[in-house]
């Protein structure tokens, strides 16, 4: 069965970290469960808030980058950016309401993500670095169990 | 043919069973049964707004208050997930035309009567019943009578 599913950071199967260099790093990771496929289209949305350590928001030229990874985190294929993360904020708070606003995938043809493969969300934002904590995210797509 | 009528379900409903314990995890915070020879048709692009107070009376906040929808069968089978698991903010506004969550559906979910359809909050302080008189939510979408 095919249903709508959003990946957030509390999901479960989430893997949150703080990054610690001015370098693209892993801000979240979803490792789809066992029985599960993810499957991305293009149109599907990611809504994006990215805090500092220090509980600002992140800057606007900070690099946002998300891709799919196999699993044996060897395989790679780009989801979307990297792209400037004022594209996913006014004034650096997240965009999660208006549509016209809201960032879609990179992507022209559907991506299955099976079970026990990744999709990260990468950050690279300057010293404060981004904070798993404050952060938050939607990734509004489908999902096959 | 079917003859399709907008319906606005909001909390109020009499078929409405709201959530009178505390709680920090997934709540069933409004449980609609749809009654005998009735079908709700969920629709792409029908529309859902959800107010949620903790119980301080705090509004929900990012990043940990979340919300969900599912239809369920009677006795809570068969569950079909149609909204989120998603940030509160995603849902909480009522009036902008073109910030208002919208379901996303691929194809046509029908409630059936019996067949549950539950709004789901989760949040960090928790609701209480008295919470939960304070907050509120609203799908439009289409039914039929059978």
């Amino acid at each position: 069965m095919i249903e709508v599913y959003t990946i957030n950071q509390e999901d479960t199967d989430i893997t949150q970290s703080d990054t610690t260099a001015e370098s693209l790093q892993d801000l979240f990771v979803y490792r789809v469960p066992k029985g599960s496929t993810i499957i991305l289209r293009p149109g599907d949305e990611l809504c994006f808030d990215c805090d500092e350590t220090d509980a600002s928001v992140c800057q606007n030229t900070a690099q946002v980058k998300v891709e799919r990874r196999d699993a044996a985190n060897v395989e790679k294929t780009p989801l979307l950016g990297p792209l400037q993360y004022a594209n996913f904020s006014a004034s650096g708070v997240g965009e999660f309401r208006d549509r016209d606003k809201i960032v879609t995938l990179e992507i022209s043809q559907e991506i299955r993500v099976e079970e026990q493969e990744y999709i990260a969300i990468m950050v690279k934002n300057p010293t404060p670095y981004a904070d798993k904590d404050t952060s938050f995210f939607e990734l509004r797509t489908h999902r096959e169990r | 043919m079917a003859k399709l009528e907008k319906f606005k379900l909001t909390d109020q409903d009499p078929n409405i069973t709201a959530d009178s314990t505390f709680g920090t995890t997934w709540r069933d915070t409004w449980k609609y049964q749809c009654p005998p020879k009735w079908i709700l048709h969920l629709q792409k692009g029908q529309r859902f707004s959800l107010k949620a107070y903790d119980s301080s009376d705090v509004e929900y906040v990012a990043p940990d208050a979340q919300v969900k929808i599912e239809v369920r069968g009677p006795v809570g089978q068969n569950i079909i997930n149609i909204y989120g698991p998603a940030n509160y903010l995603s849902s909480d506004d009522f009036q902008d035309e073109k910030k208002v969550a919208l379901l996303n559906l691929d194809q046509e979910v029908i409630v059936k009567p019996r067949d549950l359809l539950v709004f789901m909050t989760k949040d960090s302080t928790g609701m209480d019943a008295a919470s939960i008189l304070t907050s509120f939510a609203s799908l439009t979408t289409l039914r039929e009578k059978v």
